[in-house]
């Protein structure tokens, strides 16, 4: 499982649109056993997209994403954690231990309100 | 002077003054962690102030220049404040917020140090004014304000630069067409020949020469050479419609082609190279054809690179003053009349109307109107008939309860659809009774269906 996280000065990056740095890496069994540190060339949606695609990333751990990037994401099948914050390694920590996406992990402002809307898509599933 | 006035403002006072002013405003400390918020600040990025006390600034703010050129880190570096930055920030919709930032330092009493204070200006509206005079509500030869549609246009720009297979999927009539000619348009292949073939009109072996040619001699009637469309998009774009109407033999030839970037023409013998970007559409449901074994899941995944998907007119009616301005100015050019517009009557009745036809139906509804309709104002007499469920009845405009009746129709055609035909969960959805829902829909003449969402047949 190839996981890739946008970082910055230790942390998560705090827009994926314009991070320029990715750090990939290699989880097998809860632990990981391979991180390598790969850059963006530019801000452009489609190479970013197209760099998660050559690395083989399975899913991207990051902050904030406008819509315009969400659906550049979505088309090319990539899925995510989106407005992750903190340290990287208590990221990566919560990540193995599936315990993403949580409120302390979450930006300011976003984790009550996009789950709010992930519970009433689910509701509205189940009524289906 | 300025220094004394200052100390005597209390905290609660400072509080007030921060919350009267429009701009967000919020200081950090030397940690870079927000001291205060402002009422406009929560307003602008959807945080209340709880949520952002104590928090990075960056984690809080998302803007665009926070990791990469962070007005507030120059200021502290320089000492001189940064105004009007422009830049976006992201909400926790994800909504990107055009901003305008300007920073200054904190000093206490001492002239130390001890922050920043950063300010900003939505910017939403001066984009919007921006985008309407630069008619970026405009792709091509498509127009729309829905902001499904926006997203797509956006997604549109940026995936023109890259050289993957797109899949448009929409339902006929939505401007798939259209939105390939844009992205074409938009390609550094825009110098090449944009190609459109419907897969789906033309049978079988007559689509494998018209894509990959013949050579002179591959069959009775070959008398001479003839490219087929892969080799004439040469450095531009082939547009494929109606992928999903292919048959399998050639689904295999087409999967080759895209695989190996060569194609062999009939009767040939050397495979020629291709330079061409594939753009593909359908109304059918791929993924399903796949399931049933009648699309090849090879070429699925080789077409499906990019999908974009098309929503239908009834879903963003909102649109349709936009389209309905946007034909009549090309008609009025095109058939050099001078139509002012439609009546508020006749732009109800487009406005009620469901649309299977899409926007080339309303196109050919605003045509139609054309052709009786010299000058003036459009109005419901010159609407084709059964234009918003109202049979347009000659002279006589439709009355505005007839409008109402329509309207109420189509939103409990629309309701009945979303929900399954289920008419309890139709009637909940509307906020109504259910009993309130069958009178209406008797009382409007909606026929029940034969299949309701209780998943048995109706007697």
């Amino acid at each position: 499982m190839k996981v890739a996280l946008a970082v910055w000065n230790g942390r998560i990056s705090p827009v994926f649109d314009v991070s320029r740095q990715l750090q990939i890496m290699d989880v097998q069994d809860g632990r990981v056993v391979n991180r390598v540190t790969v850059h963006f060339a530019n801000d452009h949606p489609v190479h970013k997209v197209q760099r998660l695609l050559d690395m083989e990333v399975d899913i991207l751990l990051c902050g904030a994403v406008s819509r315009q990037m969400a659906a550049v994401l979505d088309s090319y099948g990539i899925r995510r954690h989106d407005f992750i914050a903190g340290d990287i390694r208590e990221v990566v920590d919560a990540y193995i231990r599936g315990a993403l996406p949580s409120a302390e992990m979450s930006m300011p402002g976003c984790f009550s309100r996009r789950n709010r809307r992930r519970a009433k898509n689910r509701k509205g599933k189940r009524q289906k | 002077m300025d220094t004394e006035t200052t100390r005597q403002i209390s905290p609660e006072s400072a509080a007030a003054i921060l919350d009267s002013i429009s701009d967000g405003v919020f200081t950090i400390d030397e940690s870079w962690r927000i001291s205060e918020f402002n009422r406009a600040a929560e307003e602008i990025t959807g945080i209340s102030r709880q949520e952002a006390i104590g928090k990075p600034c960056y984690e809080v703010f998302r803007a665009s220049m926070c990791e990469v050129d962070c007005a507030m880190k120059r200021t502290l570096k320089t000492g001189e404040p940064e105004i009007n930055r422009s830049g976006f920030i992201v909400d926790a919709e994800g909504t990107r917020i055009p901003v305008s930032v300007s920073t200054a330092l904190l000093r206490d009493s001492a002239g130390k140090i001890i922050g920043g204070a950063e300010t900003f200006r939505d910017l939403s509206l001066v984009e919007a004014l921006r985008k309407e005079l630069s008619g970026r509500y405009q792709l091509g030869d498509m127009v729309s304000r829905s902001p499904d549609m926006q997203q797509i246009f956006e997604l549109a720009a940026q995936v023109a630069a890259s050289t993957s297979t797109v899949l448009l999927r929409g339902e006929t009539g939505t401007g798939k067409e259209l939105l390939a000619r844009a992205v074409h348009g938009l390609s550094p292949r825009n110098k090449g020949p944009f190609m459109a073939v419907n897969c789906g009109a033309l049978p079988d072996t007559l689509l494998e020469s018209e894509l990959f040619g013949y050579k002179a001699g591959a069959f009775t009637g070959a008398n001479q050479d003839k490219p087929g469309r892969f080799a004439r998009a040469q450095g531009g774009t082939l547009f494929l419609d109606e992928i999903g109407d292919i048959s399998p033999a050639l689904q295999v030839r087409l999967l080759r082609v895209l695989q190996e970037k060569q194609v062999e023409p009939l009767g040939g013998t050397a495979p020629i190279d291709v330079d061409v970007r594939v753009i593909a559409a359908t109304h059918r449901d791929l993924e399903k054809m796949v399931e049933a074994g009648e699309f090849r899941q090879d070429l699925f995944y080789r077409i499906n690179v990019i999908k974009i998907d098309i929503p239908p007119l009834r879903k963003r009616k909102e649109d349709i003053p936009l389209l309905v301005d946007h034909f009549i100015g090309r008609f009025n050019h095109i058939q050099a009349k001078a139509v002012k517009g439609v009546t508020g009557e006749a732009m109800g009745l487009l406005m009620t109307h469901d649309y299977p036809g899409n926007v080339r139906e309303l196109e050919n509804r605003i045509e139609h109107a054309f052709v009786l309709c010299e000058n003036g104002w459009i109005e419901p007499r010159h609407l084709p008939e059964g234009c918003g469920g109202i049979k347009s009845s000659g002279s006589t405009a439709a009355n505005f309860q007839d409008a109402v009746n329509a309207f109420e129709a189509q939103l409990i055609r629309e309701a009945m659809r979303e929900n399954g035909y289920n008419r309890l969960k139709t009637a909940r959805n509307l906020g109504i009774h259910k009993t309130t829902l069958f009178r209406k829909m008797k009382s409007l003449g909606i026929a029940f269906p034969e299949y309701d969402g209780r998943n048995r047949m109706a007697e």
